[in-house]
């Protein structure tokens, strides 16, 4: 084995010395003797790629203490201190650490012992026993994040219910205490009897030994774990790993008790890739880089998930550019292209800067004046006071209104079936944004918001109180970014969060209640716990019942903390206090921030961070999230920060080396605008006001209708003013929180071929094209205007001959000019910020 | 048969119908022209005004408007009138105008708004707006308080700002303030009012649009630009002229019980009440029948004070809010026995119509039973925990059940009867505090021709719905219907002019009428 690694690290064409090694981890500490520590050994290079030197080194270790195998895996023998060395060539590194004896250290521990087993050899995945009702009658948690639930199912057997905490059928063990290898557990598992998931592990491995021993003692648990032993989270080494083709990386995965101690499970940690063919992984935690490209690795261990960010990478980059930073944003994402042999595109021109960032902070294409006079400027600050003009601007209310009444779902059967609550909800978020109020505040108005306020509009969706469950998991997906829905009605299969979590959480909107009997009258209030107020009368109780326990729930953080709030104080104050603290609040802001401006989140989906769905730059992530928070989230300073990074500005012309990369923002991805900013620019390019009906009669008369000047994005609600164009372009109902594919579909094709949008708009007399064709102006200096108003930019010269020869061909100037901007309009440069 | 009944009804003339008046507002002492929208007018004759110092010609008559000149004495009391139109199909509804004593001016573009002036306006067309200019100097407080002339428009005010810090255009105007309404509730005015303190002198934008862009017909306005904040009552709803015993801004102070027994049947000499000051330490103690005031200053604030009872009885609690009320202030009253049971509550809870959620409302009177002497509490606080303020001042009124009749409501704002024809109309009363008498009831003034007929009453009692809580605590267990026939004569004389009949409602006390407790003038022509 070892020489085939060594064939193949030699095979690898590094010519150059490295510039340092290092051990992973540098210090350790062990708790009993038998218990192991895996190292890796690391080699660093000057173009900042690394290599694993672990299965080529020599090790050795301080005798007496431990003793170090081949693999860089340390095992203790006595207490003591001791010292591990790794040496390659002329290099070397060492670790020092500590072994501990301590008494009750020896002592079974089930999770430890077979928990690990069951997670190691896939039996509590989420798609055999770890499934939501388990596989075969048996039900272990995911990853065995809950060893008492799943020693009970072993040892005293039983079908898992979900609506029931009660077993299903009669309970048979699945072991034998009396005859240990007729044990269900191990026949199963070795294939001895028939097995829906296959042999496990044969019946002279280590595992089978493991358990057969814990049976024939008895089948102990061993210590309960209490809150500081519990297993708080995962650590992988390294969270982001570039490897040329071919090459190999050890992982090494450490569990992080509540307590703070740290123990390697690099052995017991269960693997899996997303995908084989860019990077396969052994049972052993060995990274194998097979093909170009970016995936990632789930690794399973001690209840707990994480994963690790992959990319195989290309040839090194002769003569790798020095890229110049604008902030830290650029620190971060130009490191990790370095690493990954990815050149970042060049900076944008001006006037594809100044199209895109008026897009993004105002959804307002930049007027032609303005776009030559910042093509012509020679201020070397143009660019930066530009985004201060622009977010000083009233078109950033408006812009970032629309964003906020969207993700807060401003629409009229959303907020009470009732305009004027929406309009009230609306302005709230309006009057936020207008005065630039920290997000924290905003988050905690809405969360906690009683009475007849704007935020509390929102509690009211089809005029009802929502339910808590859902109206918690909603908070939970707008304000932390995180899906805790499948937890409702059981253990989240593929997360930490536990059905307990889901229903403790929901319990601090448990007591909302409406005021008022005509709809609309609704007054929100938390009832209290005290007081009956005519409860009695309709035998009724104020409580949230656990939907599989029946025990009644009281409002409990995600931290299992529980909160006493006295039965008259608003509950949801003591979950908004610590939600906008919470590290979750930031970083899902900031991702969700980000997303506006790149194109797509750090992590994506914006609003499904988990273990297993790694931001693209943690370290970025968390960074942007920490000067969110310092700045006293401050929206405005974030999304300045974003758009003043060269990262922002690089252009969308991918190089030779960064022509794959989608999710790295080597350059700028092209995105098709959003439904109500292309229809404001196509009202701004064909000088065309759109009007949006709100209420039409039987016969078809209209009533009600937007005034003129009124932009789609200043429209509130979209179940408020119709528009076929609108919906066609995927405007959200906001019925549920919106998701913009930005995909397009034929209807868009059909609209553009034949949509009163595309068409009469070219036909107006009032409008840009009919009254410039009406003043007699040249087609050149239309072209330009055209050119300027809808694309940001003045036509190339290949453009303009071939444009104004075509034109000059038709008989018909009108209908050709009509041809001309109908294409312009319909084009993904038009249809797209790049 | 059903096609036959259609034809019937189509072939049946419709009344006419007024939408609203153009110029909305008029100055005392002026002669003007106004435009009145409707339907079905062209036949209308004359115009009629029940209001001394108004005289109204009527100028021309089209299907669809009506032309007229409204000379206004100086002498003309400010404030809201109503004008209807009379014709062969009878009087129409009544639509309201206003009479200001502030400068009136048209509408212009870029009209310049000065406190003190009322612009009339209108939006003629749906998505229509109308822009005012007005310059104010900083730290000026302008209102701007748009007055629409029906129900059916709702206006909105928005004031705007140069946008000299848009990057895009510095052409353009930008939003400085919006207020639709100062509070969208039921019982207050849509009407849009808003208030702003000007940071900056300079020029300004005022917008008046309708809400949702609505416009047309009947979409008529008057714009009133004053200086300062203004009253509050904006968002305070007015007590009715007519009884309203179930809302929470009638004053219970004074007279009150004198007026519930005034409308009864049983006369009860109740001690004067004792008012308590409520204190925001609330410990107070209350005798019965007492009032029991106070402030909820700060949010969670909770007051209470003890009740003494000496003998069973059947009690009732109001409450009323004289300055902030709902939605913004909502008083909670509860009574707790000495156990801390709950004994009474003002708020009717009930289950939805599956059953499976409980529903709540708050009430400005509830009526309950004490069936042990002792010591109780009385409790007052908001629903909500974290709302309180100043204003959120409440009074509260524990009263021996008096019994009386409550409301007395006739739907019909106009009859138009035709000749040969019989009419039914039906008064609906409310039986309060278990009041048992006999209630008189007849209409009054008819012109010849036209007699009333004795109606049948209604069934009284009415089982209670499915999950209903006791409902009855909240409102008459009994409401009851009057039922009477207009008989009008095949030989009646048309009426030319409107007739002023008044339905008359009187409760027997002591087996003798006592003094009319509802006296209902409403307009009735006798049409062909």
């Amino acid at each position: 084995m070892r020489a085939v690694l060594l064939l193949a690290w030699a095979s690898l064409s590094w010519g150059a010395e490295p510039v340092a090694v290092r051990l992973e981890p540098s210090e350790f500490h062990l708790y009993r003797a038998g218990a192991a520590q895996q190292f890796v050994f690391v080699a660093e290079y000057a173009d900042g790629s690394t290599r694993d030197l672990t299965d080529v080194a020599q090790w050795s270790a301080a005798p007496g203490v431990g003793t170090v195998s081949e693999g860089g895996r340390v095992t203790a023998r006595a207490a003591g201190t001791m010292q591990v060395t790794a040496k390659w060539g002329r290099w070397q590194a060492s670790a020092k650490g500590q072994v501990e004896t301590a008494a009750g250290e020896e002592q079974f521990r089930f999770r430890s012992a077979i928990g690990s087993i069951l997670t190691k050899r896939g039996c509590n995945s989420p798609a055999c026993h770890g499934g939501v009702k388990g596989r075969g009658g048996l039900k272990l948690s995911a990853a065995s994040l809950f060893p008492r639930d799943d020693y009970e199912w072993i040892v005293q057997g039983g079908a898992y219910q979900v609506l029931s905490a009660e077993a299903k059928g009669e309970r048979k063990p699945r072991i034998d205490r009396q005859n240990p290898e007729a044990s269900l557990l191990l026949r199963k598992a070795t294939g001895a009897v028939a097995h829906g998931g296959g042999k496990r592990f044969a019946m002279d491995s280590e595992e089978y030994r493991t358990i057969l021993a814990w049976v024939r003692q008895g089948a102990p648990f061993g210590p309960a774990e209490d809150d500081t032993s519990r297993v708080r989270s995962l650590e992988v080494y390294p969270k982001i790993l570039s490897l040329e083709k071919t090459q190999q990386h050890r992982l090494l995965v450490t569990a992080v008790m509540a307590n703070g101690r740290r123990e390697d499970v690099t052995a017991q940690a269960l693997y899996v890739s997303s995908d084989k063919t860019i990077a396969a992984i052994s049972e052993a935690g060995v990274v194998n880089a097979a093909a170009l490209g970016e995936t990632s690795i789930l690794v399973r261990a001690a209840g707990q998930a994480a994963a690790v960010i992959v990319g195989v990478i290309g040839e090194p980059v002769a003569n790798y550019p020095s890229v110049p930073r604008q902030n830290f944003i650029d620190e971060f994402v130009f490191e990790k292209l370095r690493r990954l042999r990815m050149v970042p595109s060049a900076l944008s021109q001006d006037a594809e800067f100044l199209r895109r960032v008026c897009l993004d902070l105002t959804g307002t294409l930049p007027p032609p004046g303005r776009v030559e006079e910042f093509v012509r400027s020679r201020d070397p600050k143009k660019r930066e006071r530009v985004i201060d003009a622009l977010i000083g601007s009233p078109e950033y209310v408006d812009f970032w209104t629309f964003r906020f009444q969207d993700l807060f779902r401003v629409a009229v059967f959303a907020n009470g079936i009732n305009p004027k609550w929406s309009q009230m909800y609306g302005e709230w978020i309006r009057e936020s944004i207008a005065k630039n109020k920290p997000y924290d505040r905003m988050a905690w108005e809405r969360l906690t918001a009683q009475g007849y306020d704007g935020p509390t509009r929102h509690f009211l969706p089809y005029d009802v109180i929502g339910s808590p469950e859902e109206t918690m998991a909603e908070e939970v997906r707008v304000f932390f970014g995180r899906r805790l829905e499948c937890a409702q009605c059981h253990n989240h299969p593929y997360e930490t969060w536990s059905q307990d979590q889901f229903w403790g959480l929901a319990a601090f909107f448990g007591r909302m209640f409406k005021m008022g009997d005509t709809g609309n009258e609704y007054v929100v209030f938390d009832h209290p716990l005290d007081e009956a107020m005519g409860n009695g009368e309709v035998n009724g109780k104020i409580q949230v019942l656990h939907p599989r326990t029946k025990a009644e729930l009281r409002p409990t953080l995600l931290d299992g903390k529980t909160v006493m709030a006295s039965g008259r104080e608003n509950p949801r104050k003591a979950l908004a206090d610590w939600m906008v603290q919470h590290p979750y609040f930031t970083e899902a802001t900031v991702n969700r921030i980000w997303s506006e401006f790149f194109g797509r989140g750090l992590v994506e989906p914006v609003d499904d961070f988990r273990s297993t769905n790694p931001a693209t730059h943690p370290e970025l992530l968390a960074r942007l999230a920490e000067e969110f928070r310092r700045g006293g989230h401050d929206l405005r300073a974030l999304m300045r920060t974003m758009v003043m990074s060269r990262t922002y500005q690089l252009s969308a012309e991918p190089s030779a080396t960064n022509r794959a990369d989608r999710v790295n923002y080597s350059h700028a991805l092209p995105r098709p605008l959003l439904a109500e900013v292309l229809l404001d620019a196509i009202t701004t390019v064909t000088g065309v006001e759109e009007r949006f009906t709100t209420t039409v009669t039987a016969t078809g008369k209209v009533t009600q209708r937007t005034p003129a000047g009124m932009r789609a994005i200043q429209l509130r609600e979209p179940d408020l003013f119709h528009s076929r164009f609108l919906d066609l372009y995927g405007r959200p109902n906001r019925l549920a929180l919106p998701e913009r594919t930005g995909k397009a579909n034929l209807g868009q094709a059909l609209h553009m071929l034949a949509g009163s949008i595309y068409n009469e708009k070219l036909a107006a007399p009032e409008g840009w094209l009919q009254q410039e064709l009406k003043s007699g102006a040249t087609d050149a200096t239309m072209l330009r205007t055209l050119y300027l108003t809808a694309l940001g930019r003045p036509p190339a010269s290949a453009e303009s001959h071939e444009l104004l020869g075509a034109l000059a061909a038709r008989p018909d100037r009108n209908e050709a000019w009509k041809d001309l901007v109908w294409a312009i309009l319909c084009s993904r440069e038009f249809a797209e910020n790049h | 048969m059903l096609w036959a009944t259609g034809l019937a009804l189509g072939a049946a003339v419709a009344e006419p119908v007024l939408q609203g008046m153009n110029p909305l507002a008029g100055r005392a002492g002026t002669t003007y022209r106004v435009a009145i929208a409707g339907t079905g007018l062209a036949a209308i004759r004359g115009l009629s005004v029940e209001e001394a110092g108004v005289r109204v010609r009527l100028v021309e008559a089209a299907a669809d408007r009506l032309m007229a000149e409204i000379t206004l004495d100086t002498s003309v009391t400010p404030g809201e009138k109503r004008i209807r139109a009379v014709g062969p199909r009878g009087v129409t509804n009544a639509v309201t105008w206003h009479v200001v004593r502030e400068t009136v001016s048209g509408e212009k573009p870029e009209l310049m708004l000065t406190p003190g002036l009322v612009v009339n306006g209108s939006l003629a067309e749906p998505g229509e707006v109308d822009l005012y200019a007005v310059e104010a100097k900083a730290g000026e407080v302008l209102t701007f308080e748009v007055v629409a002339g029906g129900s059916a428009f709702d206006p909105v005010v928005t004031l705007q700002e140069p946008a000299a810090d848009s990057w895009f255009s510095t052409k353009g105007w930008k939003r400085l303030a919006f207020n639709d309404e100062e509070l969208f509730f039921p019982g207050l005015t849509t009407q849009a009012r808003l208030t702003h303190v000007v940071q900056q002198a300079g020029r300004y934008r005022v917008q008046v649009a309708g809400f949702a862009g609505h416009g047309g017909a009947g979409a008529s306005y008057f714009l009133r630009v004053g200086s300062g904040a203004g009253e509050r009552r904006w968002r305070h709803p007015m007590a009715r002229p007519d009884w309203n015993e179930r809302s929470f801004v009638r004053q219970l102070g004074g007279d009150w019980m004198g007026k519930l027994q005034a409308r009864g049947g049983v006369a009860l000499s109740p001690p004067p009440p004792v008012r308590l000051a409520g204190t925001e330490a609330g410990e107070g103690v209350l005798a019965l029948p007492g009032i029991l005031e106070g402030r909820l200053s700060r949010p969670a604030m909770v007051h209470k004070a003890r009740l003494h009872i000496e003998r069973a009885m059947q009690l009732a609690i109001e409450i009323e809010t004289p300055e902030a009320t709902l939605p913004e202030f909502n008083p909670v009253v509860t009574v707790f026995d000495a156990t801390g049971r709950e004994v009474a509550t003002n708020v009717h809870t009930k289950r939805n119509n599956n059953g499976l959620y409980m529903m709540k409302m708050i009430q400005a009177k509830t009526t309950f039973a004490i069936t042990a002497p002792g010591d109780y509490t009385v409790q007052v606080r908001d629903i909500t925990t974290d709302h309180g303020r100043p204003e959120f001042f409440y009074r509260v009124l524990i009263r021996p059940q008096i019994p009386h009749v409550g409301r007395v409501e006739m739907p019909e704002d106009r009859l138009n009867l035709a000749v040969g024809k019989v009419r039914l109309v039906t008064l609906q009363l409310e039986r309060e505090e278990d009041f048992r008498d006999p209630v008189m009831a007849t209409i009054e003034g008819l012109p010849p021709g036209v007699t009333v007929l004795p109606g049948a009453e209604n069934p009284v009692e009415r089982p209670p719905l499915q999950n209903a809580g006791r409902i009855e605590r909240y409102i008459p267990k009994t409401t009851q219907s009057f039922s009477f026939l207009l008989n009008v004569a095949e030989g009646a004389t048309l009426t030319e002019t409107i007739a002023w009949p008044r339905v008359v409602v009187r409760p027997v006390k002591e087996q003798r009428l006592a003094a009319p407790i509802l006296e209902k003038r409403f307009p009735l022509m006798v049409v062909q």
